[in-house]
Order: structure tokens, then sequence, then C-alpha cells
């Protein structure tokens, strides 16, 4: 690498991410009460294990999506299907809605442990 | 994939009947047959990554857009949604900055991490016992 260039190499997020996913297989996001929607009445769960980020969102009478992002490739899919750009922008921006609209004491995390 | 059964324990099949929740473990690839238990904490007990720094691994287009910004070689990059994010983001390397552990014990550190040390890179440990290693270029982000 060159000196100048403006590159971070962000190791501590690696290490509390080995830290935190030692004892389990992935991390659930989701508000403690199911009933809890969003201001425009969705929801939306977050999910990360070592290989990917997942962000369900449901829209009342609609569908879900589910956008699945993979951390190795930086590609997306959604739905099952292969996802754009424009899909990543969506999903960051739900994540950013989730987060500027759910308060601390309404979440909870799912620790997800495997057998054996 | 549609759920196979829930594990041993009571909680995992409860969960599953959550249609969002089957859809993320789905999503991540996990057999519900794999799970053993599923532990609860409250509030959110993990940094998520989509919060206002995205820290994105490169793939061609990023690294494109990158090169175009003049940017080259880049191996991560952070994206920040507005001024107030650059703002915190340099506040927060001058703290990193004025907590430089030793070098001699960094590269034990990374030693037994079995990570390469570069000299010029420059290695930080942050008030939560972190690393952070910025390599070249803040000077020129605090000076900006």
């Amino acid at each position: 690498m060159k000196r100048g260039d403006v590159k971070l190499a962000w190791a501590e997020s690696r290490l509390w991410y080995t830290v935190i996913m030692s004892n389990s297989i992935a991390k659930i996001v989701q508000f403690s009460d199911e009933s809890k929607t969003l201001p425009d009445g969705s929801k939306v769960i977050y999910a990360e294990n070592e290989e990917k980020i997942v962000l369900y969102h449901k829209v009342p009478f609609e569908p879900g999506v589910n956008y699945v992002y993979d951390r190795k490739t930086g590609e997306i899919v959604v739905n099952a299907k292969p996802g754009t750009l424009a899909d990543k922008r969506k999903m960051l921006q739900l994540g950013t809605y989730f987060l500027e609209n759910s308060k601390e004491d309404d979440l909870v995390t799912l620790d997800v442990h495997p057998k054996g | 994939m549609r759920p196979q059964g829930p594990g041993s324990d009571p909680s995992v099949g409860r969960h599953m009947k959550s249609e969002g929740f089957s859809n993320v473990l789905q999503g991540l690839g996990i057999n519900p047959r794999d799970i053993s238990s599923i532990s609860q904490l409250k509030g959110m007990a993990l940094e998520m990554n989509l919060g206002d720094a995205q820290y994105i691994q490169l793939n061609q287009s990023t690294e494109e857009a990158l090169k175009s910004m003049g940017i080259p070689n880049a191996t991560l990059a952070m994206v920040l949604s507005g001024s107030d994010e650059v703002d915190r983001l340099k506040k927060r390397l001058k703290e990193i900055q004025e907590s430089m552990i030793n070098k001699e014990d960094m590269k034990s550190i990374f030693s037994l991490l079995g990570v390469e040390f570069d000299q010029e890179a420059l290695a930080f440990q942050d008030s939560e016992g972190g690393i952070l290693l910025v390599r070249s270029g803040l000077d020129e982000i605090l000076e900006d």
C-alpha cells in the first residue's frame, strides 16, 4: 500500500467479531414484542453470521422481502434471486430506518447456538 | 429451504413459528436442526453493520469507484452518510491516535494472530480494547 492513500483497515471489528461470535453461529436482532412495528407499520429483523448479513422486511399485507448480503463476495440476493446495487442501497436504508426508529429497550438479540 | 423442525431447545420451535425468524435463518444458511439453543439478550448486543458507517469488502464496482476517486489499491472502503459522520470519525481517530500502544506489544499481538505487521501501518488500541489499524492517510484525514 502506498502512503498517502486513504485506507482504513478496520481490524477492530474483525477481532471483536471473533470474540462475539465465538459461542454462536448467528445473532438476530428484532423487536422483543412481536406485535411492535416501525412507524410505517413494517417490521424489520436483522441477522448476521460470519458469512452473511440478512435483513428481513415485512410490510403489512405484502410478502416479506429477505435481503441476504454475502460479506465475502459483496453480492446481494433478494428473495433468493440475485440483487442489484439498488437493492444494496435499499437494504442499507431499511437498516438505518430500523436503527433510527427503535429504542434499545424495545429490542432483543437472539444468540443462536449450534449443536455439539 | 423450509424449516425441518425445531432443535432440542423448546424456544427454537417457538421462534421458528415466526416467518421473519425462519426467513433470516434461511438467509444465513442455517438449518434449524443444527440449533441446540437460542439465548436471549436485552437490547442490541452486537455492533450492527448497517449503521452510520458501513464497512464493505471491495467488489469490482466499488473498486472502480474508488479508483475514479484517485484511491487505488484499497482493501476496504468506509461509506459515510453525511458530514456529521465525517466529523465523528475525525474525533474518533483523534481519540484513537492519543491511545497509541507500544509497537513492540502490537507486534506480539499480531504475531499471535498470524497477521503480518506492517511497519508503516499505524496501530492503536481503543478504550474498549479493540485494535484499530490505520494505514497511512491518517494525517491527511485529520488535517482535511
